[in-house]
C-alpha cells in the first residue's frame, strides 16, 4: 500500500473512534442535549453531514456506472474504487441519520411500523435498495463477470433514484419556502455528480491516472458544477421574486450567513473555473485543487441548505380587519434551560463541540467503509483466479 | 366525533393563563411550551400596531391546530404520529418516536416540542423541583400519549388534554380562561358547545396557504371599542 494511502487509512481509524466518542457522547449526556439545535432550528451538523455523504455515495456510484457504460479502459480501475466509495459514503449517511435520532431505543418501529407516506421511508427504502444493488455489483465486478455493465447500471439508476427522494425528503416540505421549490430535487442530483466526480477526479490525480482520463473526470466535473450553480441562483431567484412575508425572511436568514452562503457559490465556481482552463493539461495540482475547492464549497451548501429555511418564520398573522399588518409569530426554543431564551423567530445555530466531533463518525465510516470494501472485493478476486 | 376547539380574539384578553395552565397541567418540562400567546402583527408579546393612526392590540393562542389534513402525520416514519379515529384528535406516542424531527420541520405552526435532553421539571426556590401535571400515565389503545415523566428525545405537543378529555372534561385551557374566549367540544355534535358558539359566526383559520385543514376555529376580533389616537407628534418617536 503507498504511504499516502496508508495515511489516509489510519486517519479514517482515527475519525472513526473520535466521531464515536462524539456519539456516545450525547447518548449518554442526554441525548441530543449537547447540541446548538433549537425547536426552531431543528436539524443541525449531523443531517448537512448526511446530505453531504449522501450526494458522495450516489455521485461516486453515477461516475462509475457512466465510466462502465461506456467502457473508458483508463478509468476502469477508478470506477472499481469508486463503486466502493459509492457503497461505503451511503452506508456513513445512513450511519449520520441514525446518530441524530433522539431516540434510537425505538428505531424497531422503522421496521414494524413504517409509514409509506413518510418521505424518511422512502429513503430507508431508497437507501436499502442501493446497497443491495451495489453489493451485487462489488461482487460481479471483483469477480470480473460479464454482468458487471447491468448491475452497475442498476446501481446508477438506484443512486439517481436515491438523490431524488433525498431533494423530495427537502422539498415537500412546503413549510420551508427555502426547500419547497421543484428544483430541489433535480439540485440534489447535480450536486451528487459534483460531489462525486470531484472525489474521483482527487483520486485519480493521486493515482497519476493518464491525462484522457483526467481530462474527462475533469470535463465532466465542471459542466456538473455548472448545472448546479445556475439551479441555486435559479433557486434564490424564484424566492427573491416571490416577494411575500415568507420569502423576504428566507433572504434575511441568507444575509444572516453571507460569508457561507458566498463560499457555497464562488468555491464551486473557482473549481470549476481551474477546470475548464485545465482540463487538457496532464498537470494534476490545479485538478486537485480545484477538487478541494468544490468539495469545501458542497459542505457550504449543505450548510446552507438548514439556515434559511429553519431562521425564516412560516406562520405569518394578520392583524384582524387589516390586510397590511403582518408579523412573524415566534417559536418555543425548548432550549429555556441553556439559553435562557423562552421564544423567539429564528436561533443562531453553531454546532457544539460535541457535534463536530460526532460530525466525524459518517467521514470516519465512509474512509474505513471504502479500505474494507476494497480489501473484501480484493479477497473475492483471488478466490475467484485460484 | 371530532374535537374541536374555537378561540375568539375577541375574547382573549392576552393573560396567558391558557399557556401556564396547559404547561402546568400537563407536566410540560423545563423548556416545554405546547400553548402560546402573542401580539398580532409584531413579533413581540404585549406590543401594540398602528392602524389608521390609533393602537391596537390583538392576542392570538397558538397550539396544535389538529389539522385533518396533518403534514407532521404524514412525514412521521414510525407513525408514532397518528390521528386518533374516534375524536380526530392528532397525537404522539411516546414509546414510537424515534426522535428524528421530521413532523416538526413539516409543522407550519411551530407547536411540536423536542426534548432535547432529559427532561427537566420546573425549578423551585432554593433548588426544589416543582412536581405537577396529571399524575398518572395515559394510553389511548396502546399509544402512550401523555406521561408526567416524559422520556428523553421524544417529540411532544397539545393533546387536547387526552387524559382529561377521555374521562369527559373539558381541555384545561378552555376551563381555565377568565375570558371564557376557548370553547371546546364535538363538531359533529350539533348541540356541542362549539357547534352553538360558532352559529352564524365566520370562523377563520390559521395558516391556510399550507392547506391543513386545522381543527381550531378562530373568531376575529372586530369590535374596535375604544379609539385612541395616536398624536402626529408621536410620530417617528417610535422605538
Ligand atoms: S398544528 Fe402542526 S403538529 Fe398540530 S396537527 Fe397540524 S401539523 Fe401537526
Ligand atoms: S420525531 Fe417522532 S413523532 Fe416526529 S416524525 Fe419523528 S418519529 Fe414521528
Ligand atoms: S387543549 Fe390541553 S394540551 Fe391543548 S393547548 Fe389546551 S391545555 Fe394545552
Amino acid at each position: 500500500m503507498e504511504k499516502s494511502t496508508r495515511f489516509i487509512g489510519y486517519a479514517g481509524c482515527a475519525l472513526l473512534v473520535l466521531g464515536l466518542i462524539g456519539w456516545a457522547l450525547q447518548l449518554t449526556g442526554g441525548l441530543l442535549a449537547g447540541s446548538g439545535m433549537t425547536n426552531i432550528f431543528l436539524w443541525g451538523l449531523m443531517i448537512a453531514m448526511f446530505a453531504f455523504m449522501v450526494g458522495f455515495g450516489a455521485g461516486a456510484q453515477i461516475v462509475a456506472s457512466a465510466i462502465f457504460l461506456t467502457g473508458r479502459e483508463e478509468l476502469m480501475g477508478l470506477a472499481r474504487t469508486a463503486s466502493a466509495i459509492g457503497l461505503a459514503c451511503v452506508g456513513a449517511a445512513g450511519i449520520a441519520i441514525l446518530a441524530d435520532l433522539g431516540a434510537i431505543r425505538n428505531i424497531l418501529f422503522m421496521l414494524t411500523g413504517l409509514n409509506f407516506n413518510s418521505p424518511l421511508a422512502w429513503d430507508m427504502m431508497a437507501m436499502t435498495a442501493f446497497v443491495i444493488l451495489s453489493v451485487v455489483q462489488l461482487v460481479m465486478i471483483a469477480r470480473n463477470s460479464s454482468q458487471v455493465k447491468i448491475w452497475a447500471t442498476l446501481a446508477g439508476a438506484c443512486a439517481v433514484v436515491l438523490q431524488i427522494i433525498e431533494g423530495l425528503l427537502f422539498s415537500l416540505q412546503s413549510v420551508h419556502a427555502w426547500w419547497a421549490t421543484p428544483i430541489m430535487p433535480i439540485d440534489f442530483l447535480a450536486v451528487a455528480v459534483v460531489s462525486g466526480s470531484a472525489l474521483v477526479l482527487f483520486i485519480a490525480c493521486m493515482k497519476g491516472t493518464d491525462s484522457t482520463g483526467l481530462a474527462w473526470l475533469a470535463r465532466l466535473c465542471a459542466i456538473a458544477v455548472a448545472v448546479h450553480l445556475v439551479l441555486a441562483l435559479a433557486d434564490l431567484g424564484l424566492v427573491a421574486l416571490e416577494g411575500s412575508p415568507v420569502s423576504d425572511g428566507v433572504l434575511a436568514a441568507i444575509g444572516g450567513q453571507l460569508p457561507l452562503y458566498v463560499a457555497e457559490l464562488i468555491l464551486p465556481a473557482a473549481g470549476m473555473i481551474i477546470l475548464f482552463a485545465t482540463m487538457r493539461s496532464p498537470k494534476g495540482t490545479p485538478k486537485m485543487i480545484a477538487s478541494a475547492l468544490i468539495v469545501v464549497g458542497i459542505l457550504a451548501h449543505r450548510l446552507m441548505l438548514l439556515y434559511p429555511a429553519y431562521n425564516a418564520p412560516s406562520l405569518y398573522l394578520t392583524l384582524s380587519g387589516t390586510d397590511s399588518v403582518t408579523g412573524p409569530y415566534p417559536i418555543s426554543t425548548g432550549r429555556y434551560l441553556d439559553w435562557d431564551t423562552t421564544f423567539a423567530l429564528g436561533t443562531n445555530y453553531m454546532p457544539a463541540p460535541v457535534e463536530w466531533l460526532a460530525a466525524l463518525l459518517p467521514i470516519g465510516v465512509a474512509i474505513v467503509g471504502t479500505f474494507v470494501i476494497l480489501w473484501a472485493m480484493k479477497k473475492i478476486s483471488s478466490t475467484a483466479t485460484r | 366525533m371530532r374535537f374541536a376547539m374555537a378561540i375568539d380574539l375577541d375574547r382573549c384578553i392576552g393573560c396567558r393563563t391558557c399557556a401556564v395552565i396547559c404547561k402546568d397541567f400537563n407536566a410540560q418540562p423545563q423548556g416545554i411550551w405546547w400553548n402560546r400567546v402573542f401580539t398580532s402583527g409584531t413579533p413581540e408579546y404585549d406590543v401594540a400596531v398602528k392602524v389608521d393612526d390609533q393602537l391596537r392590540m390583538e392576542f392570538v393562542p397558538i397550539s396544535c391546530q389538529h389539522c385533518t389534513n396533518a403534514p407532521c402525520q404524514t412525514v412521521c416514519p414510525t407513525q408514532a404520529t397518528y390521528t386518533d379515529p374516534d375524536t380526530g384528535t392528532v397525537l404522539v406516542d411516546y414509546d414510537r418516536c424515534i426522535g428524528c424531527r421530521m413532523c416538526a420541520s413539516a409543522c407550519p405552526y411551530g407547536v411540536r416540542q423536542f426534548n432535547w435532553g432529559a427532561p427537566a421539571k420546573m425549578a423551585g426556590l432554593g433548588g426544589t423541583e416543582l412536581e405537577y401535571g396529571y399524575p398518572e400515565p395515559y394510553h389511548d389503545g396502546e399509544h402512550l400519549v401523555y406521561a408526567p415523566h416524559r422520556p428523553e428525545g421524544v417529540m411532544e405537543k397539545c393533546t387536547f388534554c387526552a387524559q382529561y378529555t377521555s374521562q369527559g372534561k373539558e381541555p384545561v385551557c378552555c376551563r381555565s380562561c377568565p375570558g371564557n374566549a376557548r370553547i371546546f367540544g364535538d363538531m359533529d355534535d350539533p348541540s356541542s358547545p362549539i357547534r352553538a358558539y360558532l352559529k352564524d359566526k365566520e370562523p377563520f383559520f390559521l395558516g391556510e396557504e399550507y392547506h391543513t385543514e386545522p381543527n381550531i376555529y378562530y373568531l376575529a376580533a372586530h369590535k374596535v371599542t375604544q379609539v385612541n389616537q395616536v398624536p402626529a407628534s408621536a410620530d417617528g418617536k417610535e422605538a
